[in-house]
């Protein structure tokens, strides 16, 4: 086809025969979707999978790569995996880093599908555009960690693998497909692979793709990781995104056992600026990434050491009660093992301790700040598989309210509360099922809009509201409905460098992004696209995901927050108050921001963003 | 007047401590003072009277402000942090 940057078609994958098919991608369409999330999107919609079940044969599971993969701008090395998730039954686009990306690219496609389910638990392995299906009987049941490793001895180092842990290969709702220690995280795509009966996806490959304007680019990417290296992100790679833990808990907006304080009297304790003191740590960095975001924590058990954001920091400490920091890493260490996310799982269980200590679930031992109880909950998510042909899990059983419990925990907050009923659904941490991530919605009121309005749920990575919050622009406590519009311009950014791919670190560097992206992709295309294109693409590509959300079942009911954050104010701070009053009105401004009725429905005029075979 | 500042991240990083107080009757004589006191801090999150870009002031855990003439009273307290949360 001879689109620079492209090889202009994707592989589909019929896990069911083991065939894999060519197919042609359009230009238009590709100038239109871009790659990373925005082309996996497109691919669903034409695959028609938003009226399918997530874990149905027939729903497909996408790995998209960008034009910039295998170029020489920093953080460029990501993929998306975009399917339908299992957790909230809409779109699920979610991100990941590192070799996977430039191996797949280099098969000879801009994206790979997988559909159907198959015979056996099986690996799929690409070697340059050919598809067969291999037993996973020996890695069945291992975590992604240990797979890895054996698929690297078992095919050689030149093959790049992505993978699910056993939580995939028992359908929790929230698991991960792993690569390289990092992880698709959100909403359960490691769920949608595991109901294909894939372990693992191999790739290699021997193809790459020409660049419109190579000297320019190289010349550009040079000034881009020059900036990579200074101020602008400074916190990434000096701290890490754990920092954030004492500052969201001096502005009371730190979730704390299950969204019912503000802040956290234990906060200091499993701070990073404390740990850093006591134990040691390293810095890491994906492949093609000169910021080097990732610091990771010596555990004290001497087995290692464990990645610390702030979500997981958040999520399996103050969000249960937990102030032991030993407990926070062996947690994370056990979310990795197992691959699950750490959000939705922190998120489960501190609702599942709320239950628990008003006596809604048989479990005595589970209680807020109780890390032995965190890290047996999570042992019962995961469970232990002894016999890979075997798909019962004996798991960890010491009560006889445990199985049922862990049945409970794999579904998700949502589900749970709808089962365990005493409408404990008021409280059950989520938004269309993905649970809240670390931002107290009553503190951060622009971000609870973007949680609200949120195209695969509560996320704090598709909007970015909360830089309005943060900001003079607002007051974040009482924003009005105006800051709708400010919302509306994160979010498309967001969908623009989720599509490029780029990571969010390193939007710092850029003065005018649209226009520094434009250009950025005519150097890599040789398309004349420039800043407004873009900024239409951006809106198109969020308008897009609506459309799908729409075609699953969508109804404006669903942009809301729990019952918890719309009657109860931070205890904290009586100003952190959201009422449902108020959320609506932001969402009706939203909704008419992006030329979408004021309830949240498509108009004629957002037509364009339909993409036709 | 003496301000209580409070520094998270980088700015407690590069200032070696996480609070101090600073002379000052408004924002931008207080981050004036604080630059003269600490380098790190003029170095990366204050220029002259103002925060850089990609840092920010909060108001006693309250409200984001960025205007260095903007007045302060006894008993407030200023945070300097990083703008961009994520994580």
């Amino acid at each position: 086809m001879g689109i620079p940057g492209y090889h202009g078609q994707f592989l589909r994958v019929d896990v069911g025969t083991g065939g894999g098919l060519s197919v042609p991608l359009e230009e238009n369409f590709l100038r239109r979707t871009i790659g990373g999330s925005g082309l996996g999107v497109g691919l669903l919609l034409r695959e028609n999978s938003a009226g399918m079940q997530a874990l149905s044969a027939a729903a497909p599971l996408v790995f998209a790569f960008s034009p910039l993969v295998g170029s020489p701008l920093t953080t460029s090395a990501k993929f998306a995996v975009v399917s339908k998730s299992p957790l909230t039954e809409r779109i699920n686009d979610s991100l990941a880093s590192s070799g996977f990306a430039l191996a797949g690219r280099r098969t000879g496609h801009d994206a790979i599908m997988l559909v159907g389910r198959a015979a056996e638990p099986s690996i799929v392995v690409i070697d340059d555009g050919h598809v067969r299906l291999e037993a996973a009987d020996e890695i069945w049941g291992m975590t992604p960690g240990d797979a890895q490793q054996r698929l690297k001895q078992r095919f050689g180092s030149d093959y790049q693998t992505a993978v699910i842990g056993s939580a995939g290969e028992r359908g929790v709702h929230y698991a991960t497909i792993s690569h390289d220690g990092r992880h698709a995280g959100r909403g359960g795509s490691g769920a949608v692979m595991g109901s294909k009966n894939i372990k693992a996806i191999c790739v290699r490959g021997t193809r790459r793709c020409d660049w419109a304007q190579p000297e320019r680019l190289v010349e550009l990417a040079r000034e881009i990781s020059r900036k990579s290296f200074g101020p602008a992100t400074a916190k990434y790679r000096e701290l890490g995104t754990a920092t954030n833990l004492l500052t969201f808990n001096r502005l009371n907006v730190l979730p704390v056992r299950n969204f019912q304080q503000g802040s956290f009297e234990g906060a200091e304790r499993i701070s990073p600026e404390q740990l850093g003191e006591v134990r040691e740590r390293t810095r890491a960095s994906c492949a093609a990434c000169t910021i080097g975001c990732e610091h990771l924590y010596s555990l004290q058990d001497g087995k290692g050491s464990v990645r610390l954001e702030y979500e997981n920091l958040f999520a399996l400490g103050p969000l249960c009660g937990i102030s032991d920091p030993e407990v926070v890493l062996a947690a994370s260490r056990r979310c990795d093992e197992l691959g699950i996310d750490t959000i939705s799982a922190g998120g489960t269980i501190a609702f599942a301790m709320e239950c628990a200590e008003l006596g809604y679930l048989d479990a005595p031992w589970l209680r807020f700040g109780d890390g032995s109880g965190l890290l047996r909950a999570l042992d019962l998510i995961g469970g232990d598989s002894q016999d890979p042909g075997n798909r019962e899990y004996p798991g960890n059983r010491e009560h006889p309210g445990d199985a049922e419990l862990g049945r409970l925990l794999r579904l998700g907050s949502r589900r749970m509360a709808i089962e365990v009923g005493h409408n404990s659904i008021r409280f059950a941490p989520q938004v269309k099922g993905l649970e809240i991530p670390g931002y107290d919605p009553r503190g951060l009121q622009t971000m609870a809009l973007g949680f609200a309005v949120g195209s695969r749920g509560a996320d704090h990575n598709r909007s970015g509201a909360y830089e309005v919050d943060f900001s003079s622009a607002v007051d974040r406590r009482n924003p009005g409905a105006g800051a709708a519009l400010l919302a509306i311009e994160t979010e498309d950014r967001a969908a623009l460098m989720d599509s490029l791919i780029l990571c969010k670190f390193l939007r710092g560097i850029f003065v005018d992004f649209f226009e520094e992206s434009a250009e950025i992709l005519r150097l890599v295309t040789g398309w004349d696209v420039n800043a407004d294109e873009l900024r239409a693409t951006a809106r198109d590509l969020v308008t897009r995901k609506k459309r799908y959300n729409i075609l699953a079942g969508w109804t404006p009911d669903e942009d809301t927050l729990p019952e918890r954050i719309l009657r109860q104010p931070l205890p904290e701070d009586s100003l952190s108050s959201l009422s449902a009053e108020r959320l609506a009105e932001m969402i009706r401004v939203y909704n008419l921001g992006r030329g979408w009725t004021a309830e949240g429905w498509l108009t004629e005029n957002e037509g364009s963003a339909e993409i036709h075979c | 007047m003496q301000v209580p500042v409070e520094l998270f991240g980088i700015a407690r990083a590069r200032a070696g401590i996480a609070a101090t107080t600073a002379s000052g009757n408004c924002v931008g004589d207080v981050l004036q003072d604080l630059a003269s006191r600490f380098p790190g801090l003029a170095e990366t999150c204050i220029d002259g009277r103002k925060v850089r870009s990609g840092y920010t002031l909060n108001l006693n855990g309250e409200r984001f402000i960025s205007a260095p003439e903007t007045l302060l009273k006894e008993n407030d307290v200023l945070l300097l942090l990083s703008m961009d949360a994520g994580g």
